[in-house]
């Protein structure tokens, strides 16, 4: 790795460490190997939001031209995001792209993806279908949206009724996950969410 | 600077990989003032942009390379005509001397913050730990398997053995495994040398005692591999016993139940034509004469697949002690509520005199359908019965041939009209 690169993680490792967001509990970074090619970090869902009392990990890369080039990151916690893909966890967020700038951080851009848990950007989706069910029914997105926080990030709010559905679904064989992403889809109608898984 | 605070909350959060975090690099940490936002490190050939940002002119270069807006503020910025020596800052930062941080090792050297980092790489104090003062190091307890990792102390190493639970599996499996194939490998060599005994056995061997010595050696090698191939083959017979006494047993229950069955679809099947075959006839009879309330019942038979059921009654005539009683009943099926009730039809009944067929008392009669009898029964044999209450003399049943090796048979033929 480029003595630049490695350098500068190093520095802001250290910047993020003594950070006041890392005392409060609301980003985490942790390394992943010996070589700060590859670091994990941690954002706690925003708070009002629906993602809320949720813990969601950042698989983060850094390449060798950082911070001539951002940072590789992606959500490794499934979640429910129009600028997120609910397959991949590819986040669309400018700073990580043509809007990068080598004088922002680590930290900065934890930051940055944690803000835009708060103000989704429907228009510039990731995940076409999430950014559709976030402009034609906010209430069944952010419901969606927690029941989500609540399967993979840990969050508190339990909905049975799609627990339920999910459950039915997988008593038909099928995958949890594929259940739920077929579920969330077709904004929960369980009919609808078969018919596709099984045609 | 506040070096050992952020230490400890360094520590206190990453649990691995802090261990290369190396101290002396992060010491050199500049103020903010004196730092390149781009590689957050001392200002190296400082430059500063029109929108009033400092660089190291190296960064600020490779950055506009690649992108046309300052780093920090997006603002349009050309290599050409927006950045400029900041030579103020430069003689600033070379007028900082620091302290190598192996001072506390004896090393006196004050260096430019800027040369730190050289310095550090080449000054005599920075040795491995190791090297100055050798420690005694606790290796780990599954050194024997391979692994390599050794602690500065037992509670170290304790921690590790916990952790590392998995790696140390494989280790023990790999081990394990290894000195399995050795042993085969050397149990392959005394079959190997078993063979060579049965080839001697047969050959002379008058040579000597030396020749003699290794068949003698090698028998009783042969001798116990045979015992357990006995032990072996006797387990394997036991094994095999149990599984023919199971199967015997299975198939004789299997006998039994087919032999039900045929029963069952022969009384089924019988289309009305019920052949009833009385064995044990003397002994029957005797418990019969002895208490006239003993009676005999066949088995119920079908007048068609789905059609009423009767069964037959063979007793001591309550009127007259020396007669037989010959009735037939109806009985419940599952298809009563499919058929027509009362029940109308003929009943014939055959007593087959076994010596002389002309002999064979034959009588029919005709359902009535005002009785009971032939009404839908409503328990399971139907309480009234329909045929002879003074049907034949048992004395002359005897006398005249109707039983055969202590058989009575009695045909009785039912047939719907």
């Amino acid at each position: 790795m480029a003595n630049i690169a490695a350098k500068r993680i190093k520095r802001e490792f250290k910047e993020v460490m003594k950070s006041e967001e890392v005392a409060g509990g609301t980003i985490k970074l942790e390394l992943v190997n010996d070589s700060w090619t590859e670091l994990q970090g941690e954002i706690a869902g925003p708070p009002d939001t629906p993602y809320e009392g949720g813990t969601f990990l950042l698989e983060i890369k850094v390449p060798e031209t950082y911070p001539f080039n951002p940072p590789k990151i992606r959500f490794m916690t499934k979640i429910w995001h129009p600028n997120v893909s609910s397959v991949t966890g590819a986040i669309c967020l400018d700073i990580l792209k043509d809007q990068w700038a080598a004088a922002l951080t680590l930290r900065t851009v934890l930051l940055s993806i944690q803000a835009l848990l708060s103000a989704a950007e429907p228009n510039d989706p990731q995940d076409a279908v999430v950014a559709k069910q976030y402009r034609e029914d906010i209430q069944l997105f952010n419901l969606t949206a927690r029941h989500w926080t609540n399967a993979y990030a840990g969050g508190p709010t339990v909905i049975w009724e799609f627990n339920q559905k999910v459950q039915v679904l997988q008593d038909m064989g099928v995958d949890e996950d594929q259940a739920r992403v077929a579920l969330s889809t077709f904004d929960w109608g369980l009919e609808r969410a078969t018919e596709h898984l099984f045609s | 600077m506040d070096r050992d605070r952020s230490k400890d909350a360094s520590e206190g959060i990453a649990p691995m990989g802090i261990q290369a975090l190396n101290e002396t690099v992060l010491s050199n940490q500049p103020e903010s003032r004196y730092e390149c936002p781009v590689c957050l490190n001392w200002l190296r050939d400082p430059v500063i942009t029109t929108c009033g940002h400092k660089f190291c002119k190296g960064c600020i270069t490779s950055w506009l390379q690649n992108s046309g807006h300052c780093p920090i503020d997006n603002i349009n910025l050309s290599m050409k005509v927006d950045i400029f020596p900041d030579n103020y800052t430069k003689r600033e930062i070379q007028e900082q001397r620091m302290n190598c941080p192996f001072s506390t090792k004896g090393c006196t050297v004050k260096v430019t913050p800027l040369d730190l980092d050289a310095h550090i790489a080449a000054c005599e104090f920075n040795q491995p730990e190791t090297s100055t003062q050798p420690e005694i190091k606790v290796p780990c307890s599954f050194q024997a398997v391979g692994c390599k990792e050794t602690f500065d102390s037992q509670e170290e190493m304790n921690q590790h053995a916990q952790t590392d639970v998995q790696k140390h599996m494989s280790l023990l499996m790999n081990a394990y495994s290894e000195m399995k194939i050795n042993n085969d490998m050397s149990n392959a060599s005394i079959d190997a040398k078993e063979q060579e005994a049965m080839t001697l056995w047969e050959a002379p061997d008058k040579d000597g005692n030396q020749a003699a010595a290794a068949p003698l050696n090698n028998t009783s090698a042969l001798i116990r591999a045979l015992y357990e191939r006995v032990v072996v083959l006797e387990q394997r017979n036991r094994e095999q016993d149990i599984v023919i006494a199971n199967m015997s047993k299975q198939l004789s229950a299997f006998a039994v139940a087919k032999m039900k069955q045929n029963n069952d679809m022969l009384l089924r099947y019988c289309m009305g034509n019920y052949v009833w075959k009385i064995d044990n006839f003397k002994a029957r009879l005797d418990a019969m004469l002895r208490d006239h309330y003993k009676m005999l019942y066949s088995p119920g038979f079908y007048t068609s697949p789905n059609g009423y059921r009767f069964c037959v009654r063979l007793n001591i005539s309550p009127q007259n002690p020396h007669c037989f009683a010959l009735h037939v009943h109806l009985m419940k099926t599952e298809n009563d509520d499919c058929l027509d009730w009362p029940f109308n039809g003929r009943i014939s009944f055959s007593m087959i005199n076994q010596y002389n067929p002309e002999l064979t008392q034959k009588d029919t009669m005709m359902s009535n359908s005002s009785l009971i009898a032939f009404r839908k029964p409503s328990a399971e044999i139907c309480v009234r019965g329909f045929g002879y209450t003074e049907y034949a003399v048992v004395s002359e049943v005897i006398r005249n041939g109707f039983v055969k090796d202590d058989i009575l048979i009695v045909r009785v033929n039912i047939r719907c009209v």
